[in-house]
């Protein structure tokens, strides 16, 4: 089965969740392939299906700075995108007879680790908390949705972005999740290029 | 007809109801977007499959729900 990958580069969420609608369209309709945006976005909060208002610890913080702050109609909770943060929004036919969500977000964290590795750096999986970690704390974040078993939005992976910002939040909804990146784990920033390269490598194997 | 909760392998073994796309009383289709729920960090809605009026929604947004369970009744028609 083929797969189709798009690098949209840096994108406003609004123009990446349009896009995202139209392929899934598509793709419930079978008039495109399997495909999976690689993209960076705007600075941006998000609020997932399961965000509750606790988890928005400084509203103002964001308001200051002209941020955004929208719902999606994704699993999860609050989370923070910026530039230099890796976003990955597979938008792929599951078996509906399976109905195997579980799967499906344990290939995508598998992947994350896999591909962070092959770029030297070491993070792990949690048996009790999703997304991935490193030295406890959290470095990628998943929310995806699902409708009539094809997927879309997806995993966030904290490449080069400036972590800040999730100091003002629970991310996920998750009260004292620390949250790290990448780069501070290698002491320097990654170059895009080649993390959307290794990226693209570990997608093609797990996706096609 | 009877619109139940489908077995979803997820972590969480239960879903929550997120949605409602469709109220009582309201005609649908076969294949209408009903509901709308989220287990392990992901969303997923379901269709009616039937045409025919929701008669009865037995759960409400935010409860939680079991596979197999029944949350709503759609009359054939």
């Amino acid at each position: 089965m083929s797969l189709r990958l798009l690098d949209m580069g840096l994108v406003p969420y609004e123009n990446a969740l349009k896009e995202q609608e139209n392929i899934l369209t598509n793709r419930i309709a079978d008039l495109t392939e399997d495909t999976v945006l690689l993209l960076e976005h705007y600075p941006v909060v998000t609020l997932g299906r399961s965000f509750n208002d606790t988890g928005l610890r400084d509203a103002d913080f964001f308001a200051r700075k002209n941020i955004s702050i929208v719902r999606a109609d994704r699993g999860g909770g609050i989370t923070y995108h910026s530039p230099g943060q890796l976003v990955i929004y597979p938008i792929v036919r599951i078996d509906p007879a399976s109905r195997d969500i579980s799967s499906f977000i344990d290939i995508l964290e598998i992947m994350v680790v896999a591909a962070l590795g092959d770029l030297g750096v070491d993070t792990q999986r949690d048996p009790f908390r999703r997304g991935v970690w490193a030295t406890g704390k959290k470095i990628a974040f998943t929310g995806i949705k699902f409708k009539r078993w094809v997927s879309c939005h997806g995993v966030a992976v904290n490449i080069n972005n400036d972590i800040s910002a999730f100091e003002m939040m629970d991310p996920c909804g998750e009260p004292g999740t620390k949250v790290t990146s990448a780069s501070i784990l290698s002491g320097k920033p990654l170059d895009m290029n080649e993390v959307k390269k290794v990226f693209s490598v570990h997608l093609e194997r797990v996706f096609s | 007809m009877f619109l139940n909760v489908p077995e979803v392998s997820s972590r969480d073994g239960m879903s929550v109801i997120t949605e409602w796309f469709a109220l009582p009383g309201e005609r649908v289709v076969k294949g209408q977007d009903i509901v709308e729920l989220s287990s392990d960090k992901a969303t997923f809605d379901l269709q009616s499959p039937c045409d025919g009026v929701l008669v009865d929604v037995v759960r409400k947004r935010g409860e939680n729900v079991s596979a197999g369970e029944t949350i709503a009744e759609i009359r054939e028609i």
